[in-house]
């Protein structure tokens, strides 16, 4: 056999990051950055009411 | 079967990409359970299928539209004349339409390994070489560079293996691969060659003639209903005779304007398909029968062949028209083969499970941005661990590789309100 399989190219795998924002079109400026700059960002809207605190944001 | 095919610069393919056979030292107990996903030859595991996964237009069905090229260049290219222009495109952007093309593939054919490799433009053959392992040693058979001289002698440098070398590349012209040419003119490896990519690489499991469709149910009909059946199909007979069907030929000569009639008598296939609940009623297979009964029945008949010989299938977007369990179905059949061997694109995400596939049995093609097609495994990432959700993972884009589809409520309604 000529030689082993390639080395693997040690890619990683793009990362988690979590927005907190308000109100409704926030979601349309994500959706219109992530087709513009081709970033892959998956959108899950949860409406958690108008109380946003810093231990919501760490919990 | 196949080790390692790499093209470069066809169709929406820019920079060289792999697809490697050759597997993966995984040590994974997920991997170990997957054991007839792989076979041994010369000490290497070698996979048995490579599934292919990517967005529409990532350029999926343009790596097997690459292979079916060059593969059918080595047993075409013997029939080309000076007329001829490739039946392909290069990568249009950033001037790489005015680079070569290549393609390269690693395959063992009667337990030699073989590599061989052309580059060329759409009018004509660059390069060409190929070289063996007979005795685990690369040795050369022959290359040949159009550009590094005038005479065939300064163009061409040959080992020992082909008789009368030069007689051959006198008669191969730029349109020609050299191992179409010599295989046409009998010489013994150049027909072993042509043979594998001909018989052995099965391009596409539909496009059979009349005649190889009845020796192929022939053959194997028993195993073609009992492989129906498994796939819960109830068709328990199939009949298949080739019927002389008469008819016109009209051609039209238009440099002295005559019109000619000419009866002609051609093959017609007739299948006849006979169910469980009334085995006396026959069906007609192509009108009576549904288009996923059709295709199964034409893709069992040749992976039946394909398994049975140990040869190469090509399938683009395996999952139409067929249920998800049939393609399980289909990759079990390939698990259970000795050295048979598939690449398959799909989007069914079904089946990105490690429980199913080895890491390094799926790939991605992912449309980079300057509209090129890149290609890497589910291997090539170091830090996906076997505990994570791969499908899940998948789509929402880890990999890149799916489509970046901007359906927000806002933009759906200006879709139709303007």
């Amino acid at each position: 056999m000529a030689r082993k399989r390639s080395a693997s190219k040690r890619k990683r795998i793009n990362p988690h990051f979590w927005v907190f924002c308000e109100g409704k079109t926030e979601e349309s400026y994500i959706s219109y950055l992530r087709s513009m700059y081709r970033i892959h960002i998956e959108i899950v809207t949860k409406i958690v009411g108008n109380k946003i605190t810093d231990r919501f944001i760490r919990k | 079967m196949v080790l390692e095919i790499r093209i470069g610069n066809l169709f929406s393919i820019k920079d060289e990409i792999t697809l490697d056979f050759r597997a993966a030292n995984i040590k994974s107990a997920n991997a170990k359970v997957l054991s007839d996903n792989i076979f041994t030859e010369n000490d290497t595991n070698i996979l048995k299928t490579i599934a292919i996964y990517g967005a529409n237009a990532s350029g999926k069905s343009n790596i097997i539209k690459a292979i079916r090229f060059c593969n059918a260049m080595v047993f075409e290219s013997h029939k080309h004349n000076e007329d001829t222009i490739y039946n392909f495109k290069p990568f249009k952007f950033n001037r790489y339409d005015s680079r070569p093309s290549n393609y390269f593939i690693r395959f063992i054919s009667n337990g030699i390994e073989y590599e061989y490799s052309f580059s060329f433009t759409r009018s004509k053959i660059l390069t060409e070489r190929l070289f063996y392992y007979p005795k685990g040693r690369i040795t050369r058979i022959f290359t040949r560079d159009e550009r590094s001289g005038k005479t065939k002698k300064e163009k061409y440098s040959f080992g020992d293996q082909i008789k009368r070398p030069l007689d051959v590349a006198e008669n191969t012209s730029e349109k020609t691969l050299y191992i179409s040419r010599a295989s046409q003119m009998d010489r013994e490896i150049a027909k072993e060659i042509f043979i594998y990519f001909h018989s052995k690489f099965i391009l596409q499991y539909v496009g059979f003639g009349v005649s190889t469709i009845e020796t192929l149910s022939n053959l194997s009909k028993q195993q073609l209903i009992e492989a129906l059946k498994i796939a819960d199909s109830d068709i328990v007979d199939v009949k298949i005779r080739v019927l002389k069907k008469t008819g016109k030929n009209i051609s039209a000569d238009l440099t002295n304007m005559t019109l000619k009639v000419e009866d002609v008598v051609r093959d017609h296939l007739q299948i006849k398909t006979y169910h469980k609940a009334s085995p006396d009623i026959a069906f007609d297979f192509i009108k009576e029968e549904s288009q996923g009964t059709i295709k199964l029945f034409f893709i069992m008949l040749t992976i039946l062949d394909v398994v049975k010989n140990n040869k190469v299938l090509l399938i683009d977007e395996i999952e139409d028209s067929l249920h998800p369990k049939i393609i399980e179905y289909i990759f079990n059949i390939f698990r259970s083969g000795e050295k048979s061997q598939l690449i398959c694109t799909t989007h069914n995400t079904k089946f990105l499970d490690l429980k199913k596939f080895r890491k390094d049995q799926i790939l991605f093609a992912n449309k980079e941005q300057d509209g090129s097609t890149d290609l890497y495994s589910l291997y090539d990432y170091s830090d996906f661990r076997d505990t994570m959700d791969l499908e899940k993972a998948y789509l929402q884009g880890r990999f890149d590789a799916v489509p970046l589809i901007n359906d927000s409520q806002v933009k759906l309604k200006t879709l139709f309100n303007g």
